[in-house]
C-alpha cells in the first residue's frame, strides 16, 4: 500500500432532499440542546456546529446531526454488502444479518472474545465458527470475515470508524423549513377531525429542494489486513460508501420519520473533485458509472477474499422451499 | 371484500366500513399476529430469502381521480386546521398528500380484504411495536427520476423486468419494497402489487436487486 492511500481522504458530496424530511429538533427543542451543551448568544450554532457535528437550519433554527446521514450510509451499506454475497452464492456477510442474538443490529467487537463466555457473546462466537468467518485452529484464530465489512469501514466496538461525517461551509441551495400537521386517517376518511380538544400533532419538516453540503473523510484504515483482504482499506471504504450512497439515491434508505409516507429522500452527488478522487481510488474511469462498475467489483473481490475459502468448506445453502413462511 | 370483486376500488368511504366491521376481530389478533410477522421477517433475514424490489405504477389517473382528490381536499382543509376556505393544493403538494395517504388507503384494503392474514403487516409496519418499520415506501415521482432510479438500481446489478405491457404515464408512483419471501412462490411485494392494482394503479416497471 502507498503512503499516499494511507492519508485522509476528504470527499465532498451534495444531498438534495427530493421530499421533505422530518428530521432534527424543532426551534424550542434545539434551543434547549444548545443551552444544555453551554453554547449561548448568537454564534452558538456556528460552535456547535464545529464541534458536535450539528447542522443549524437557519431560520427555523433546526439542529439535524451529521452522524444521521453516516447512519443512513451505513445501514444502505450493511443491506447492500448482505444482499451481494447472497448474490455471490458466498452467504451471509454481515454482522447484523447473523443467527445470533438479535437480527439487525451490528455485533461485531474488537477484541473478540474467545473465552468461555454466556449468553449471547457465546452464541455469537458459535455463529461466527458455524459460518467459517472465524476459525480457531489450536493457539492460532484466524479471522476471514471478521470484523464484517460494514463494521471494519464504519466502525464496531473497539474499531474506530474510518468514515467521519461533517456538514460542509455552508448550503448549496437554501434549506427552508416547514411544519405541518399529522393527520389521522380515520379522520381523513370521515373528512372531519375528532371530537374533543383532541388537536393534531404538530411536525416541523425540511422542505424539499434544499441541498446540503457533506463532507465525508476516510481515515485511519491503517494496513490491509485486518479491516480489507484484497485491497487497502480506503479502496473497500470508497468502494461500499459509494454503492451505498447509490442505494440512498434509490430511495430504500431516507432521512428522518415518516419515511414510508413518502418523506426523506434524498439524492447524494459527488463534486467533480470527489468524483475524480473516487475514480482514483478505485482505479475506475472517471464517470458515475464507470465508478459504480468499478465499486462493485472491488466489493465483490474483497467478498470472494473473505467468504470464497470459507464457504467452500460449507454445506450448501438451505433451498427456499424449506425456508419459514409467514 | 364482498364488494370489491375484481374492479377497481373507487368508494374509499365504503372501503372504510367494510374494515371497520371487521377491526373487532383484527384487534384481538393484533399484537399475536405482529409477533408472528416479526418472527417472520427475523427468519427472512437469517435464511436470506430476501432482496430489494421498486414497483413503479402509471399514476396519472390515479392522482385526479375524483376519489382521490376527495380524500386529497379531506386531508388538506383538516391539515389547514379547520378552514373552510382554503385554495386547492398545487401540482407538488398534491403529489405529497397522495403518497402519505396512500399508504392509508392500503391499510383498509387489506383490513378488509386479508382481516384474518397477517402478510399485510410485513409490508405498512406497526405503530403498535415502534421498531417494527413499514417494509415499503411510496412516492410519487416525474419520469426522469423514475428512470434516474431505475438505473441507479441496474447498475448495482439489479434486473429490470420486462412487462407485457407498457404503461405511459407523465408522473409514477414509486414503491420501494424490502422484499421477504412469503411462501408458495409469492413475494411481499406480489402481495402489495396485488393490492395496488385493486386501487387501479397500473405497475409500468419492476426493478429488483436480487440475493439468491
Amino acid at each position: 500500500m502507498s503512503a499516499r492511500l494511507a492519508q485522509p481522504v476528504n470527499l465532498e458530496f451534495r444531498v438534495l432532499l427530493k421530499s421533505p424530511a422530518v428530521t432534527g429538533e424543532d426551534p424550542d427543542s434545539s434551543r434547549e440542546l444548545l443551552t444544555i451543551l453551554g453554547f449561548r448568544g448568537e454564534n452558538a450554532r456556528k460552535s456547535v456546529a464545529q464541534h458536535y457535528g450539528l447542522l443549524s437550519v437557519q431560520e427555523a433554527g433546526f439542529l439535524i446531526r451529521a452522524s444521521s446521514f453516516k447512519g443512513l450510509l451505513r445501514v444502505a451499506s450493511e443491506y447492500l454488502v448482505e444482499l451481494k454475497s447472497l448474490n455471490l452464492g458466498l452467504g451471509h456477510a454481515v454482522c447484523s444479518f447473523l443467527d445470533a442474538g438479535r437480527i439487525g443490529m451490528p455485533k461485531c467487537v474488537l477484541p473478540l472474545p474467545l473465552g468461555e463466555g454466556a449468553g449471547e457473546a457465546r452464541e455469537f462466537l458459535e455463529a461466527l465458527k458455524g459460518a467459517r468467518w472465524v476459525v480457531i485452529g489450536g493457539d492460532r484464530v484466524e479471522f476471514n470475515n471478521y470484523p464484517c465489512i460494514p463494521c471494519s469501514v464504519f466502525g464496531a466496538t473497539g474499531l474506530k470508524s474510518m468514515v467521519t461525517v461533517s456538514f460542509g461551509r455552508g448550503f448549496v441551495r437554501k434549506v427552508e423549513p416547514s411544519s405541518f400537521y399529522r393527520l389521522f386517517f380515520n379522520e381523513v376518511m370521515r373528512g372531519e377531525p375528532r371530537g374533543g380538544n383532541v388537536r393534531p400533532l404538530l411536525i416541523h419538516a425540511l422542505k424539499a429542494g434544499g441541498e446540503i453540503a457533506l463532507n465525508v473523510t476516510l481515515a485511519g484504515g491503517g494496513p490491509q489486513g485486518l479491516r480489507s483482504k484484497s485491497c487497502p482499506p480506503h479502496t473497500l471504504a470508497a468502494a461500499v460508501l459509494w454503492l451505498a450512497a447509490q442505494l440512498v439515491n434509490a430511495g430504500f434508505f431516507r432521512l428522518g420519520r415518516f419515511k414510508s409516507r413518502g418523506l426523506g429522500a434524498l439524492q447524494i452527488a459527488p463534486t467533480e473533485d470527489t468524483l475524480s478522487k473516487l475514480a482514483q481510488l478505485l482505479g475506475a474511469e472517471n464517470t458515475s458509472a464507470g465508478v459504480t462498475a468499478k465499486a462493485n467489483g472491488v466489493l465483490e473481490s474483497e467478498l470472494r477474499a473473505r467468504l470464497g475459502q470459507a464457504r467452500s468448506g460449507n454445506p450448501p445453502a438451505e433451498p427456499a422451499a424449506s425456508r419459514k413462511k409467514l | 371484500m364482498t364488494s370489491q370483486g375484481s374492479s377497481t376500488i373507487t368508494d374509499y368511504k365504503k372501503l372504510f366500513e367494510e374494515a371497520q366491521t371487521r377491526l373487532g376481530n383484527l384487534s384481538r389478533r393484533r399484537v399475536e399476529d405482529i409477533n408472528a410477522v416479526r418472527e417472520a421477517v427475523s427468519s427472512s433475514a437469517r435464511s436470506g430469502s430476501w432482496r430489494l424490489t421498486i414497483l413503479v405504477y402509471a399514476a396519472d389517473d390515479f392522482i385526479t381521480a375524483k376519489h382521490t382528490r376527495d380524500l386529497v381536499n379531506n386531508a388538506s382543509r383538516l391539515a389547514a386546521h379547520g378552514r373552510q376556505q382554503r385554495s386547492s393544493p398545487g401540482s407538488e403538494e398534491l403529489d405529497a398528500w397522495v403518497a402519505w395517504l396512500l399508504k392509508g388507503v392500503l391499510r383498509y384494503v387489506f383490513m378488509a380484504d386479508e382481516a384474518g392474514d397477517p402478510k399485510w403487516r410485513y409490508l405498512l409496519g406497526s405503530s403498535r411495536k415502534p421498531a417494527f418499520a413499514s417494509r415499503a415506501s411510496f412516492r410519487i415521482a416525474a419520469r426522469d427520476e423514475v428512470e434516474r432510479v431505475v438505473e441507479a438500481m441496474k447498475a448495482l446489478g439489479a434486473e429490470d423486468q420486462a412487462l407485457e405491457q407498457r404503461v405511459e404515464s407523465g408522473k409514477y408512483l414509486l414503491v420501494n419494497v424490502v422484499d421477504c419471501y412469503l411462501g408458495d412462490g409469492r413475494w411481499a411485494s406480489d402481495v402489495l402489487n396485488e393490492a395496488l392494482q385493486k386501487l387501479g394503479l397500473k405497475l409500468a416497471r419492476k426493478v429488483t436487486l436480487r440475493g439468491v
